[in-house]
């Protein structure tokens, strides 16, 4: 990558580099999920908080980002257990003895090593699972009350 | 800022533009300390521009406004709406749905820096104040349209603002709240001395709580008087029709005396009043209030007319009437009459005021 060697940013072979590429792989599905709660968000809830004395990034962090909490969450898991056992990106970028997980997978089962892959592939499976209840429970047992009835239908 | 009540609040010359629309056009509007203003205009007519430019969340284009001393938004200068110690209450109540009605009205205050324990005890006054104390742990979904709009309301007033702006905070209540409503409105904004400015469609609601009226169409105040003024003496055939017209005749002037005019239509001939020049021999048009007709035999403005429809108001009967020269609505008796009996309209020459046609019309 001759244009960021020459800035001294060094990228190619690093771990950093496979991180960029998640995330720019991440963004477009990630911001989709969240457009339809973005949009639906009633512009005159920030404009009270602003008239009646808070800055623009206090109404941010009093009104928006509570009412977005939930679908934030929602979108973490889904980005993260999206991420975690991501192929293609991984395997072009990874770093020599970085191995992420899906590589690591898919290198177990091409050496015909049929129990370690599909081992580590539950492992996986079930630590995206522990990740999302995780935080889902930290969810419902920190964010004040108000922040947990958003949301949620009441009869 | 000063946290003093009731500040003077001037608009010189605002404009606004959406692309080749102009929301305002050249604007000006004083508000007095203390004074209770109403804007009143149909839907597109720029209040809420206003407003919002007001509060700070537009920017004008053009044109300056001051609060006190101090230029708000000018050219290239426009102070953030959290510095200008206002409040306001939101058409669709704005109440944040994680807060309670509480914590709501207690976020408004946050800005005084007041200990927690004064900070409460204002807050559970004001509730106690619009009636809502027992209600003061729910949330914004576990009340109703009125308690929210009333959660809204002591928002606005607990931090003691010196502007507080109502941008149509009774448009989505029934018509019996909306009475109750706005009576609280009323009293307390007054007694809390600030300067308000609120804005509507309603000219029901406008007559009722307004210090002074500003009748706003196509982004400029047409004409800003006491409520009476505004009602009695309309300058502009606008303000006439938006103010409460029963129905409109055409004619042309015979005779004029002063501050009357006399117009022959057909084989008859009205009694008016004129608010603007006119010449004899001029097409006018005839607006007629609704509290100038009535079926009494007295009175020597009358003409013939057929009962076309009627309503009953509970204290009365509405009736619209059909005449020679047009439809009249609002004709109210005691006693209801039926459908298509032949009588008199008497029309009150104080309350009929007489324009010149314009091309619009």
């Amino acid at each position: 990558m001759p244009l960021t060697n020459q800035l001294g940013i060094h990228l190619y072979g690093t771990t950093t580099l496979l991180g960029l590429a998640y995330l720019a792989g991440a963004l477009p599905s990630t911001s989709r999920s969240l457009v339809g709660n973005m949009s639906q968000l009633q512009e005159s809830l920030s404009e009270a908080c602003r008239v009646h004395g808070s800055s623009a990034v206090r109404t941010w962090i009093d009104v928006t980002m509570p009412i977005i909490a939930k679908p934030l969450m929602a979108a973490f898991c889904l980005t993260y257990a999206g991420t975690l056992l991501e192929l293609p990106v991984s395997q072009l970028l990874y770093a020599p003895g970085s191995e992420p997980l899906s590589v690591g997978i898919d290198k177990a089962l091409a050496n015909y090593n049929f129990g370690g892959g599909t081992a580590m592939e539950i492992m996986g499976i079930l630590s995206a699972l522990a990740v999302v209840a995780f935080v889902y429970s930290a969810f419902r047992l920190l964010a004040p009350v108000g922040w947990k009835r958003i949301g949620v239908a009441r009869g | 800022m000063d946290n003093k009540l009731g500040q003077l609040v001037k608009v010189e010359g605002a404009s606004k533009f959406y692309g080749e629309l102009a929301a305002l056009n050249s604007l000006n509007l004083t508000i007095e300390p203390g004074e209770f203003t109403v804007l009143l205009g149909p839907s597109g007519s720029g209040k809420s521009t206003l407003i919002r430019s007001l509060a700070g969340i537009e920017k004008i284009d053009q044109g300056r406004i001051t609060f006190g001393d101090e230029v708000m938004s000018e050219g290239d200068k426009h102070i953030a709406p959290e510095k200008r110690n206002l409040a306001m209450v939101f058409q669709d109540y704005a109440l944040w749905p994680h807060l309670t009605a509480q914590e709501n009205v207690a976020y408004a205050i946050k800005r005084r820096g007041f200990s927690r324990e004064v900070s409460e005890s204002m807050v559970k006054e004001i509730l106690e104040r619009v009636g809502l104390g027992h209600k003061a742990k729910n949330y914004p979904s576990e009340l109703s349209g009125g308690e929210q709009q009333r959660v809204a309301l002591a928002r606005a007033i607990v931090a003691r603002p010196s502007l507080l702006l109502f941008d149509e905070p009774l448009s989505n209540l029934d018509a019996d709240l909306r009475e109750r409503l706005r009576i609280e409105i009323s009293t307390l904004t007054r007694d809390i001395g600030a300067s308000a400015l609120y804005i509507t469609h309603d000219q029901s609601e406008a007559f009722a709580l307004a210090d002074r009226i500003g009748v706003i169409n196509k982004g400029s105040i047409e004409q800003i008087d006491k409520p009476e003024k505004i009602y009695e003496k309309p300058l502009t055939r606008f303000v006439a029709t938006f103010t409460g017209v029963a129905g409109i005749f055409r004619g042309i002037v015979r005779s004029i005396e002063e501050k009357y005019c006399t117009v022959e239509m057909g084989g008859d001939l009205l009694k008016a009043r004129h608010t603007v020049k006119i010449s004899e021999g001029q097409e006018v048009d005839l607006l007629v209030r609704p509290a100038a007709t009535s079926f009494a035999d007295t009175g020597k403005n009358r003409i013939d007319c057929t009962i076309s429809d009627v309503a009953y108001r509970g204290r009365g009967y509405d009736h619209a009437i059909e005449t020679k020269y047009g439809l009249l609505t609002g004709v109210f008796d005691e006693v209801g009459h039926t459908r298509g009996d032949r009588m008199q309209v008497s029309i009150d020459q104080q309350r009929c005021i007489a324009f010149p046609i314009t091309e619009a019309n």
